[in-house]
């Protein structure tokens, strides 16, 4: 941790902030461009897991909660992570440094949250039931408990998000069997969850050369590389298949 | 038991200079009200007891403490008809109020929990697995967990002993004993203030003791007798209408060793525990002090307001009841209402409420 | 409950020898190869409305104290039937103390859990359903809760013959389904190598197969068709560090002590997990563990009792250095001097061992609680 932190200080150069431990430095950005496109999945998308809700229902709801894994809608492919690879310098982090995930209707929003490295976490329940987020590092076929803390009562509490290695983040709740959600780790603030419609947009990219990846829970992760120019949009496109 | 009992009925006798209008002539001193005695507990352990009290790592998941069912802010009861059960279960009878608990002959409105035995009634809540569902020596490590628990224990118990998970139950218990009304009027009335209650609250005072018979049951120092009776509290039709709830109850009969559980859908009370067919629908004598704040009122929450309640009895209680009815006027009832409003209830019982400290790591290896 | 190690035996006996290594040492060990179809105690037998009623029972979680974690919440179909962690979770507000072993070809086990307390699946369900880092489940109340699900109360009816639900009924039925979680023989490499399809196993995995029962030696504890002696071992594995620094992982280590009834200074100084030790309380048996099956391994990763080895690589390291330091340390444990191509024959003869693709399958739709009809 203390090397790293000594060679983002070394970079900084113009940087405002010392971002710490991942060696990226966030300050001002000029010339910067755009990398924007879509993810598709081709084929017939897995049905939805139905997880039987058998606690709470009256905050929680009757019956089934379907799980969907795998979100495909007229062929685009939402909650796939579209990222930047590797970046030492670029703009300021934005949302991913104050990340929040809610606990409502016995549901994690949003289902995908893309957080910095390191950041803390905050953490509301808006039930008046406990909840019990259990966060799980993803280290190949490995799922590493990061923490896991209970919220008896309706507030907020913060977790620090200290990924060893990895980017993908599980999110469970160990009182509801039925709560699922998803995590992206970010090394560096261009990384964008695609949505609905398949879209995803990642800007104010210096220009360069890039290696961009497209992260998808379930369904592994694609490479591209990508060129950004300055004042313009470099399209790409991703497509997942079972 | 019985000789506390009469010296200070005795005492209460001789400085009110009451009139038991319904049992003159008796040879054995009538059944009165008396005034609370000062609480006996041991106050370090009463301290520390506040801490479990309010923290939910005293339930197996960490959802409920003793507080979200005995909270201070309700009269140290839920508010609530049922009361509700650790999660995935609900409860099938009202949470009474823990305000002079231990007072009691008995716990529980079965009344199968000896009432001078807090530890007991700590560990029956805290273990039993529709209500905390917590292991004992799970506690007793969640304890050692915290270092501001484990440095209180030192002064509670005593230096150099470790938190074990029995005596969490009496460490909590002796919180519950120091839980009294405060600043009742009846207690300064019966002490010889004769000011102390209002002309409606005396007229109410004279039915309780006289036209009502109140003080037949509702006697000693929190109004109970500490008996089980059957006076025909109608069922709540939520026990068997809501799964979870009804799911408690008999396994609450089957766990208890009552025959034919399967097909007993009705709350037969401390039958359940004495397998006696005449105990039957009797439940114990609840106490009658600070029912400002406790309703809903009977052991299935059944009466939300004490008109219903004063009503049920004028008409002699429900089927089954040992109760014959009053006759009670109009002006009766309100003066009888105002006596246990204004007379038998106290200032709301308010204590610090504390911020549950958090786990921290302990040195591996040294337990 | 009689299980059938006899005709285990036999089958052992009259599969073909395969893959027995030349060196006279190892002629002892009974040889891997094809697992016959697992053990059925007598007074449980099988049946197929009995495991789909014990599929339905393992991923509902009223079996369990706060509906929160079925079976399947720490034997996840996705997660190689085990939880896919280090340490599996526990229910909220505890964390568990071991790696969750996974129910594939669990129905072969003499014993079960990592210091084989207990000798059947029949026993193991209730010690997970109702332990208090686990599902700390009360039995009495988990089976009140079925009694009001129609569909199971129908299900015990025509399955045990029973009026209402019981709970030992129950973990019958959830034994009797997991007795249908088993390798597919057709779907493993090794196995379709030994029925005959020598083009099953590639070169690197024969190499591997030769250093398993030769130089790597594996086939000392990884032997017969589970590759399992099913006894049990010290072998010197580190402690996991979350016990040094997580107060959840510190409080299930310090209950775990006290509940199963060590010595005073046994508790006090408890810093590793003494494993057999709990059930024999002999010092000799501080730290020993139950060998494993090598089955399944491409799914069921973390390895060992505590999890703390993440790959088949990092595993073989570790007996490549010939184990590590701890009590009891097993003499069978020596540094095997493989170089580099022969680990990675070795992994690929271990991954061999597994199916081709895992075992998954949909979950079970779960019956709802209904109001009991009652007489008014």
């Amino acid at each position: 941790m203390k090397k790293l932190t000594l060679l983002a200080t070394a970079l900084a150069g113009s940087a405002l902030l010392a971002s710490g431990a991942y060696g990226y430095d966030a300050g001002a950005v000029a010339g910067v461009g755009k990398i924007a496109g879509k993810v598709s999945f081709k084929g017939a998308a897995p049905a939805p897991r139905q997880i039987a809700i058998t606690k709470d229902v009256g905050i929680c709801g009757n019956g089934n909660r379907e799980v969907v894994e795998v979100a495909v809608k007229g062929g685009a492919l939402k909650n796939a992570v579209v990222y930047v690879t590797k970046i030492d310098q670029g703009k300021a982090w934005g949302a991913p440094e104050k990340p929040l995930l809610d606990q409502k209707g016995c549901s994690f929003t949003p289902d995908m949250l893309i957080v910095k490295k390191g950041a803390d976490l905050t953490i509301r329940n808006s039930d008046p039931t406990l909840h019990n987020i259990h966060t799980y590092e993803i280290i190949g076929k490995v799922r590493r408990t990061m923490f896991n803390v209970g919220q008896p009562d309706k507030g907020d509490i913060k977790q620090a998000v200290n990924v060893k290695r990895a980017n993908a983040i599980k999110i469970e709740c160990d009182a509801h069997d039925f709560m699922h959600a998803w995590a992206f780790a970010a090394d560096n603030p261009y990384a964008a969850a695609s949505a609905d419609n398949g879209s995803f947009s990642i800007d104010g990219l210096p220009a360069g050369d890039y290696e961009v990846k497209a992260w998808h829970p379930v369904l592994g992760e694609q490479v591209a590389k990508v060129s950004v120019k300055a004042g313009a949009t470099a399209n790409t496109a991703f497509e997942f298949s079972k | 038991m019985t000789h506390r009992n009469l010296k200070h009925l005795t005492a209460a006798l001789a400085l009110a200079g009451l009139a038991s209008a319904a049992f003159a002539q008796s040879p054995t001193p009538a059944p009165a009200l008396q005034p609370l005695p000062e609480p006996k507990f041991n106050k370090a352990q009463a301290d520390l007891g506040r801490y479990f009290f309010f923290d939910v790592r005293m339930s197996g998941d960490a959802a409920l403490s003793c507080a979200t069912c005995h909270d201070p802010a309700k009269g140290w009861a839920d508010g609530l008809p049922l009361a509700k059960g650790y999660p995935a279960s609900e409860y099938f009878r009202n949470a009474p109020t823990l305000l002079n608990a231990t007072l009691k002959n008995r716990f529980m409105w079965d009344g199968r929990l000896d009432g001078s035995d807090a530890g007991t009634l700590v560990r029956d809540m805290m273990t039993e697995a529709h209500t905390m569902n917590m292991d004992g020596r799970l506690a007793q490590e969640r304890v050692k967990q915290v270092p501001e628990y484990v440095a209180m224990w030192q002064t509670a118990v005593k230096k150099g002993d470790d938190p074990n998970g029995m005596r969490i139950f009496n460490i909590i218990g002796e919180f519950v004993k120091s839980l009294r009304s405060q600043n009742a009027p009846i207690d300064k009335f019966l002490k010889g203030d004769a000011t102390a209650l209002s002309a409606q609250a005396k007229a109410g005072f004279d039915v309780f003791n006289g036209k009502g018979n109140c003080v037949a049951c509702h006697n000693g120092p929190v109004g109970s007798d500490g008996k089980l009776h059957n006076t025909g509290v109608p069922e709540n039709p939520a026990v068997t209408a809501e799964p979870l709830r009804h799911i408690t109850l008999l396994r609450h009969y089957s766990t208890s060793g009552m025959p034919n559980y399967m097909n007993t859908h009705t709350d037969v009370g401390s039958y359940a525990i004495t397998k006696n067919p005449k105990d039957k629908g009797k439940f114990a004598t609840p106490s009658i002090r600070d029912l400002k704040y406790t309703a809903p009122y009977m052991h299935n929450g059944m009466f939300a307001t004490l008109d219903e309640v004063i009503d049920f009895y004028d008409k002699g209680g429900g089927a089954g009841s040992v109760l014959k009815p009053l006759g009670l006027s109009g002006t009766e009832k309100q003066a009888l209402k105002t006596f246990l409003t204004e007379a038998m209830s106290g200032d709301p019982v308010t204590v610090d409420i504390p911020k549950s400290p958090a786990y921290q790591a302990r040195t591996f290896g040294k337990n | 409950m009689k299980l059938t190690k006899k005709t285990t035996a036999l089958a052992i006996l009259a599969t073909a020898t395969i893959g027995l290594a030349t060196a006279a040492s190892n002629i002892a060990f009974p040889p891997l190869g094809p697992l016959p179809p697992p053990p059925i105690p007598t007074d449980n037998p099988m049946s197929a409305a009995k495991t789909e009623l014990g599929k339905k029972l393992f991923w509902d979680s009223r079996l369990g104290g706060d509906a929160s974690s079925p079976c399947v919440a720490c034997h996840f179909p996705e997660l190689g039937w085990g939880d896919g962690g280090e340490i599996s979770r526990g229910y909220p507000g505890t964390q568990h103390w071991r790696n969750s072993q996974t129910v594939l070809n669990s129905a072969y086990y003499n014993k079960l859990f990592w210091e084989g307390s207990v000798t059947s699946l029949e026993g193991q369900a209730p010690s997970a359903a109702e332990g208090n880092v686990a599902g700390n489940g009360d039995p009495s109340l988990m089976e009140m809760r079925m009694r009001f699900i129609p569909e199971y109360v129908a299900d015990f009816k025509k399955v045990f013959g029973l009026d209402w639900p019981r709970m030992t009924h129950a973990y019958q039925a959830i034994a009797a389904f997991e007795r249908t979680i088993v390798s597919d023989a057709k779907q493993v490499p090794f196995d379709r190598y030994a029925n005959g399809d020598k083009s099953a196993l590639n070169d690197a995995q024969k190499r591997g197969m030769a250093l398993f029962n030769g130089k790597a030696n594996c086939i000392q504890c990884h032997n017969g068709p589970l590759a399992s002696d099913q006894k049990f071992y010290a072998l010197g594995v580190p402690e996991n560090e979350v016990f040094k620094t997580e107060p959840l992982f510190q409080i299930t280590h310090r209950w775990e002590h006290y509940q199963k009834g060590v010595t005073e200074k046994a508790y006090r100084d408890a810093g590793l997990d003494l494993g057999l030790y709990y059930i024999t309380k002999h010092p000799k048996d501080v730290n020993k563990f139950r060998t494993p099956s090598l089955r399944e391994l491409k799914y069921t990763a973390p390895f060992m009792h505590n999890g703390i080895f993440y790959t088949l690589d990092d595993v073989v390291d570790f007996y490549n250095q010939g184990g590590g330091t701890g009590p009891n340390k097993s003499p069978l444990l020596k540094a095997l001097g493989l170089n580099d191509t022969e680990k990675k024959d070795l992994v690929a003869f271990l991954e061999a061992l597994s199916m081709d693709k895992p075992l998954l399958m949909e979950s079970p739709k779960l019956p709802p609680y209904q109001p009991m009809k009652v007489a008014k």
